[in-house]
């Protein structure tokens, strides 16, 4: 896996923990350790040959000397302590789902929160690391979970606010979880592939939808109201923000930019951005580098 | 000998003045009723002669004194009584609160525009200025709404409405999970307390055919996972029947099956219980949900929606020999006891169970009919997913059933908030609508316009001012004492003090607030056209409660 590498490999996710970086592909779980020069499977210790992975977390945040990596997999989740030298199997509940997303407390240093996204199941919120699980799911009224996201700062006051973008548009919980209000989007029951909240989401209640094929939408009351924004004709893979609060999507295979809060929308030029289709990509945040993943299984770390 | 007729029985046609005057005297004994209740702080009235319990029974519930209301001894007033009597048992059923606050809006806006009308004014354009400022007092409240999630928010408005503290904690923990469309069960507790508890997923009354079906003995229910589910109103009549539902989930390729079906034999059980059948296909069978064709026919709609099933129908031809893989529904958990049976994550197409709980609300709004209106709810709730019980206890079972019935009615009012949001409680969310009238009032054309707004303004004050004279304040001296806050500021008579209500956490249910306006000032507007009364020999039996 290095930047003239050709295969079948797709790169579904990238993480990166400050001195590691991780790809979740479908043929496992990659580390590199060297800043992408080489890369090794960190399901090693595990002994089985490549296993798919559609997703994957990494507590940026965790002190003494540990990186926790949690890795889902079918009807498994796993979790490192080591950076993905060791695993162990978290207690799941029956039947066990198929992971499709996770997603970390805001907090997750302090509380060991983390929620699930799965595919039939809907969300699963866990508890003390991993170890605990529970499922609500109230008023969620379609299980197969594409994409989650949770609202950046944590109050005392506020349960943590998550939404989820499933197969017939995008779920809001207010109660960190354990019940969901439906979200009409203007363009009906789409499916939502992306979404991602604003750094600044506690006060500008702003957060971004992508869609299959419907585009861009943009809600900036915590999704009572939606406004669709820019042109894309094709799907919105992913969606982040960088540490400049600029809106970065993957539209189709290429990364579009917009600095103006999604009014306007431009190819992102990045000085040696390959010619190759972009699969995924991670906006560093305070660093001003952001990984770039490739359909074929290439990994680069560009300065933006 | 002559035969003489009781006052009541004696035919007759009453014109006005009379009938204003005597409408109003009705109107007014009711509203005097009912005006202590309001608010926190409220005084009661007393119903002399409780039917259950013969004792003399306090009341500070607007609706319940409104129904206790039989009749008055003068038709002419009974019939001005009768009248706001209807109205506000109806807002009671529609958003289960606020009938004190609806009975003086009524009070105010009949009389003041009697009055008007006794000075020669028009009706007909006091009427149509009254309907179009309502219209605008609506638009002038939306500004204020504010989103009521939270456990801590909704029992504080629950308290606001049953002053009941640990009812209203179980209420706003439940309905800050369920949200304004889940399930909520009240039952009778076992302990003194009030006490919580959810279920994941759907369920339904209908418990399975045989205890031998039980596969947890510890729980007493059956619990299949990644189960076939085949729904249908038919009765399994032999053993025999079941033979092409196991062949449609076998080639389905399906290891538990859940049947649900009218009526099932004895002597299936040992075909389902056998401990080789069970290991290649785990069974149970539970009862069709519902009493009537009606509640069977939606009951089995839903099932085969939420599990992505086709129902077996008797009455399309439907039988258990045409079973096919594809009739079969899919879940990830099912599970029956012995009175209920449940279904979570139904595999269902989800866009059909988002559409068909979307026609559901709009249904729900436009019923009038309180028990339709109830149905609809029920069934909407099953789609939703996810329930709440509220085991209510108290120290006797005839206060149990007190409290269940408080806590309905709040959780009806709890309901329409979560959905419709909260405005500033206290009387003060229409208290900050006088700017906007006044400023209509100002800019009014003619002089029924005017008049209008003016009466509209005195209506929006008068919730406040009633509340604060039932608590021991001076209205004058408590506007004088606002005028120094701005918007959303008003008096927690509690406390005694002026306070922010949204920081105070003193909410009202915007949806309930709306509905009491629209329907107290139109239902006033509409008895001021009321010019003739028309007495029969045999008066219907007002005894009936609405």
């Amino acid at each position: 896996m290095t930047d003239s590498a050709v295969s079948e490999e797709i790169i579904y996710q990238l993480a990166f923990d400050g001195s590691a970086w991780f790809a979740a592909t479908n043929l496992g779980l990659k580390t590199s350790l060297d800043g992408g020069n080489s890369w090794n499977s960190a399901y090693a210790s595990l002994k089985v040959s490549n296993s798919p992975i559609p997703t994957m977390a990494l507590d940026c945040t965790s002190q003494a000397g540990g990186r926790i990596v949690l890795a889902g997999l079918n009807e498994a989740l796993l979790r490192s302590f080591d950076g993905g030298e060791n695993w162990e199997r978290l207690p799941l509940p029956s039947p066990a789902p198929v992971f499709t997303c996770l997603a970390l407390s805001p907090d997750f240093a302090q509380d060991g929160r983390f929620y699930a996204g799965t595919m039939n199941d809907g969300v699963i919120l866990f508890s003390q690391g991993g170890q605990k699980w529970s499922s609500w799911n109230f008023g969620l009224m379609d299980f197969n979970i594409l994409c989650l996201g949770v609202s950046p700062v944590v109050s005392d006051q506020i349960e943590q606010i998550l939404y989820a973008g499933v197969p017939t548009g995008v779920f809001r919980s207010l109660t960190g979880g354990r019940s969901w209000q439906e979200l009409t989007l203007p363009c009906g029951f789409e499916p939502v592939v992306s979404l991602a909240l604003s750094p600044l989401f506690q006060t500008d209640g702003t957060l971004f939808v992508g869609t299959e094929s419907q585009g861009l939408f943009r809600s900036r009351d915590r999704g009572q109201s939606w406004q669709k924004i820019g042109q894309f004709d094709e799907p919105i893979n992913a969606l982040a923000f960088d540490g400049d609060c600029n809106t970065i999507v993957l539209h189709g295979s290429t990364l579009m930019i917009s600095n103006d809060d999604g009014e306007t929308w431009d190819d992102w030029k990045i000085d040696g951005l390959l010619d190759i289709p972009v699969s995924a990509f991670l906006p560093i945040s305070g660093q001003g580098k952001t990984l770039i993943g490739y359909w074929g299984g290439a990994v680069q770390i560009l300065t933006t | 000998m002559a035969r003489t007729s009781k006052p009541w029985q004696t035919p007759g046609v009453v014109f006005n003045p009379t009938v204003s005057n005597e409408f109003q005297k009705g109107i007014d004994q009711l509203v005097r009723l009912v005006r202590p209740t309001l608010g926190p702080l409220p005084r009661f009235t007393v119903d002399g002669h409780n039917v259950r319990t013969r004792r003399p029974e306090l009341l500070d519930d607007g609706a319940i004194i409104a129904r206790r209301l039989i009749q008055l001894p003068n038709r002419n007033q009974d019939m001005g009584a009768m009248y706001l009597r209807q109205l506000l048992w109806k807002i009671h059923e529609v958003v289960g609160d606020g009938t004190a606050t609806a009975a003086v809006i009524f009070d105010v806006v009949y009389k003041e525009s009697v009055r008007y009308l006794a000075a020669g004014g028009s009706l007909v354009n006091l009427r149509k200025y009254l309907e179009e400022g309502t219209r605008f007092l609506l638009t002038l409240l939306d500004p204020s709404r504010l989103e009521m999630s939270g456990s801590d928010k909704l029992s504080r408005l629950a308290e606001t409405i049953c002053g009941d503290a640990e009812l209203s904690a179980g209420l706003g923990e439940i309905f800050s999970l369920i949200g304004p469309d889940g399930r909520l069960e009240l039952r009778s507790g076992r302990t003194r307390d009030i006490q919580t508890e959810y279920v994941e997923g759907s369920y339904w009354t209908g418990g399975l055919f045989s205890r031998q079906l039980v596969t947890n003995p510890l729980k007493v229910r059956a619990e299949l996972e990644n189960a076939a589910v085949l729904v249908t109103d038919l009765d399994v009549k032999d053993p025999s029947d079941l033979i092409p539902v196991l062949d449609a989930a076998f080639a389905g390729g399906f290891r538990a099956l859940m049947v649900i079906a009218r009526s099932f034999p004895d002597a299936a059980v040992p075909l389902m219980t056998e401990p080789k059948n069970r290991r290649r296909m785990l069974m149970a069978a539970a009862k069709t949900p519902g009493v009537d064709i009606n509640e069977i026919r939606t009951s089995i709609h839903d099932i085969a929606l939420l599990t992505g099933g086709r129902a077996l129908i008797k009455d399309a031809g439907d039988s258990f020999e045409k079973v096919r893989p594809e009739h079969l529904g899919r879940a990830r958990r099912v599970w029956a006891d012995m009175e209920y049976f449940g279904i979570c994550n139904g595999q269902g197409d989800p866009a059909a169970v988002r559409q068909l709980a979307a026609e559901l609300r709009v249904a729900i709004a436009s019923k009038e009919d309180a028990k339709e209106r109830n149905q609809i709810k029920e069934r909407l709730s099953k789609l939703v997913g996810g329930s709440g019980i509220l085991w209510v206890g108290a120290l006797s079972p005839y206060l149990v059933d007190v409290r269940k019935e408080l806590a309905g009615q709040t959780a009806e009012a709890l309901r329409e908030a979560v959905r419709s949001g909260g405005l500033p409680g206290g009387g003060v969310a229409l208290l900050d609508c006088r700017p906007g009238l006044r400023e209509r009032m100002a800019a009014a054309k003619s002089t029924e316009e005017r008049v209008a707004y003016q009466i509209l303004l005195k209506a929006v004050e008068t919730p406040a001012r009633v509340i604060w004279e039932n608590s021991g304040n001076k209205p004058s001296e408590v506007f004088s004492q606002l005028e120094q806050f701005g918007p959303g500021y008003g008096l927690d008579v509690l406390r005694r003090k002026i306070v922010h209500m949204e920081e105070a956490g003193i909410y009202d249910s915007a949806g309930v607030i709306r509905e009491i306006v629209s329907r107290s000032i139109l239902s006033a507007s509409l008895a001021l056209t009321v010019d003739v009364l028309i007495h029969k020999a045999n008066p219907i039996d007002s005894s009936v409660d609405p």
